[in-house]
């Protein structure tokens, strides 16, 4: 039931999506223009009707007929897992706007290390080294440019 | 052609070709060694680079690394029992079982040799295809190009995992994503809420970090990043038995050539991956075996055929994905992406125009295949390690040069962000049943599709398509659609009518 739901929840995001994107093309200038992106959001809507409509219809939580022999087999873990883990990744990049690449960088390794068994040597070690090899691949040698951070840019500039 | 093929040739004798061709081989062997990472993961992650570098850098490491990944995959699949790479699922089943009966060198013989021999002779007869192709490639036009280019998504994003109707719900939206920016045709903006940053389009290395490098760190979290990846010791007793499994691919070379044929076959056609190919192959050496009972106990044509098998198939691959535009696999489209970056848009181009680059490209599959077996037949046992690395260790570290590598891309946050976004997409299209190698394919095609569109207009009108070739393209196209359906709904009427009786 719960992998119906999501999976409905998505057509239902995409077939939204598509409305949307209908709406915006009809509103181009040039027939050109919006003819493809509307040629194939009004494909995508009909094959999201149609597999929403499947995928209601068989209704015991398979997540749609279709599915079954293609891909089986796996056992997934819980959506809350996969959650858990975008939200470290969207914690890294938050951590990499505020902070920058080299500040968001040993707090991040270290921080996901520590959390997952590692000892506070090993983590501690293990976030400096790396960051010292990002530093001198991407900085130093290929003179990169490291995002710097909204923070270290807005002291930067009340101290210059 | 002869200059062409001569051109090729003579590249080898650059010694920076060779640098990034071991740079690839090995980069290829460690990203095949650690289940979890991947060939796609791997390409992804050496995308960023590519602006930095030139055409005859870049792709030779590309090549390198896609002709190799199995290579290394094959050892972990013997030695631990636990596949590099989904196309080495197969290998396990005997391979394994050969390790611990003492066989384990054996094992790794023979599937080194497979591997190489699969690789040089797939590699062999591409080059010889690719003046047989040539012909019928340089017949397609814009009208052509625009049903092939269709097909391809097509096939890619229904023949992969989950739903027919997901599959092309995903090319669908690749297709759209590839319409944010200006125009090409008019020049009008599209979907870019005047936002400069979408003035450019969606960037193609975020996207593809984001759907193919992202995601499997997530699983490879959720799995258990805290122990290690791979349980158990690394066994491998009697060295000198290496030679002996080598040997047995030659005794069995009936078994091998015709395994190198169906990865060959399976790599020509699109969509269908290499993990398709093994399983046949592995199904066909039992079929053929005077002792089938004896496949899963520890027999060494269970590893000669589905090593021989997934390594002919990158050479078919990169035929269709060159000569067509039609990746046969994720992999494929990841290096028509690394190619539209670098400027050379598949079809009639890449055999005319840059036939010595494309016959370089696979020549660079059948070396890379040859230094890969010499690197793996003496550190066998020291590369399987490397699949013990913890997930604690790895995830995090990969993370990090993934979103370094979508920053540094441009230089632009944005682009992190746009990398954020698609690793959602990437982690729920997973999950759903989507299909993000469909999503991929139709972006990178989604402007080359409608530039040949406009030009076949421009040409023939709106019947554009009333030529024999588009119109074979059609049926097979609707063909192709129609026939599964068909086949279930007759194939329920004749159970149902067999019940009934």
């Amino acid at each position: 039931m719960r992998t119906l739901r999501g999976s409905s929840i998505s057509l239902i995001l995409i077939i939204a999506v598509m409305l949307v994107v209908l709406a915006l093309a009809l509103r181009m200038a040039y027939f050109a223009t919006k003819l493809l992106p509307m040629t194939i959001a009004v494909l995508v809507l009909i094959l999201a009707v149609i597999e929403l409509a499947r995928g209601i219809k068989a209704g015991n939580g398979s997540g749609a007929p279709a599915t079954a022999g293609k891909g089986k087999g796996r056992t997934d873990p819980p959506v809350s897992k996969d959650l858990l883990y975008l939200s470290w990744v969207v914690g890294f990049f938050l951590a990499v706007y505020v902070l920058g690449f080299l500040i968001a960088t040993p707090i991040f390794v270290g921080a996901y290390m520590k959390r997952h068994g590692s000892n506070w040597l090993a983590s501690v070690a293990t976030a400096i080294i790396y960051t010292c090899i990002i530093y001198v691949v991407f900085d130093f040698a290929l003179q990169a440019n490291l995002y710097e951070g909204r923070l270290p840019i807005w002291l930067n500039s009340l101290s210059g | 052609m002869l200059e062409s093929t001569v051109q090729a040739m003579g590249n080898f004798a650059h010694f920076h070709i060779w640098l990034w061709i071991m740079g690839g081989v090995i980069w290829g062997l460690m990203v095949g060694l650690i289940p979890g990472i991947g060939t796609i993961s791997g390409m992804a992650l050496f995308l960023p680079f590519v602006f930095k570098l030139q055409p005859m850098e870049v792709l030779p490491f590309l090549a390198a690394l896609v002709a190799v990944a199995f290579t290394a995959g094959s050892i972990t699949a013997i030695l631990i029992g636990v596949p590099g790479e989904t196309a080495n699922v197969a290998t396990i089943f005997d391979g394994y079982p050969m390790t611990q009966k003492g066989e384990g060198a054996r094992a790794i013989g023979a599937a080194l040799c497979s591997s190489v021999v699969g690789g040089v002779l797939a590699s062999l007869f591409a080059f010889g295809m690719v003046f047989a192709v040539l012909p019928m490639v340089m017949s397609l036009t814009s009208q052509e190009m625009v049903f092939v280019i269709l097909i391809g998504v097509a096939f890619i994003s229904v023949l992969g995992k989950g739903s027919m109707l997901k599959g092309l719900i995903s090319g669908g939206i690749g297709l759209l994503i590839a319409s944010v920016g200006l125009s090409s045709v008019t020049g009008e903006p599209r979907f870019t809420f005047e936002n400069p940053f979408l003035y450019d389009g969606i960037h193609l290395i975020p996207v593809a970090l984001g759907l193919f490098a992202v995601p499997p760190m997530i699983e490879l979290a959720t799995k258990g990043g805290g122990g290690t990846i791979a349980e158990g010791q690394v066994v491998l007793t009697k060295r000198k038995d290496v030679w002996k499994g080598a040997r047995d691919v030659f005794r069995h070379r009936w078994l091998a050539l015709r395994s190198i044929l169906i990865g060959y076959l399976f790599g020509v056609m699109p969509g269908v991956g290499a993990s398709a190919a093994v399983f046949i192959a592995y199904g066909h050496a039992k079929h053929v075996s005077k002792h089938p009972e004896r496949f899963g106990t520890g027999v060494v044509e269970g590893v000669i055929a589905p090593e021989s098998c997934n390594n002919a198939k990158e050479s078919g691959s990169l035929l269709t994905t060159l000569a067509l535009g039609i990746p046969g696999s994720g992999t494929g489209a990841m290096f028509l992406g690394a190619l539209i970056v670098l400027g050379f848009y598949p079809g009639p181009t890449m055999l005319t125009e840059h036939l010595d680059l494309s016959l370089t490209l696979i020549l660079i599959i059948a070396v890379s295949n040859i230094i890969a077996a010499a690197i793996c037949f003496y550190l066998a046992p020291q590369m399987a390690l490397i699949a013990k690395t913890p997930g604690r260790i790895l995830v995090p570290l990969v993370l990090v040069a993934i979103f370094i590598g979508g920053f540094t891309y441009k230089g632009l946050i944005q682009d992190v962000v746009v990398l954020l976004l698609f690793s959602g997409i990437g982690v729920a299209s997973r999950r759903l049943g989507y299909n993000s190698a469909g999503l991929f394919l139709g972006y990178v095609l989604g402007e080359p599709l409608e530039n040949y569109y406009f030009v076949s207009l421009q040409i023939g009108g709106p019947l554009f398509f009333m030529r024999p070739i588009p119109l074979l393209l059609i049926f097979a196209l609707i063909a192709f659609f129609v026939y599964t359906p068909l086949k279930n709904v007759l194939k329920n009427r004749i159970r149902k009518g067999a019940q009934a009786l």
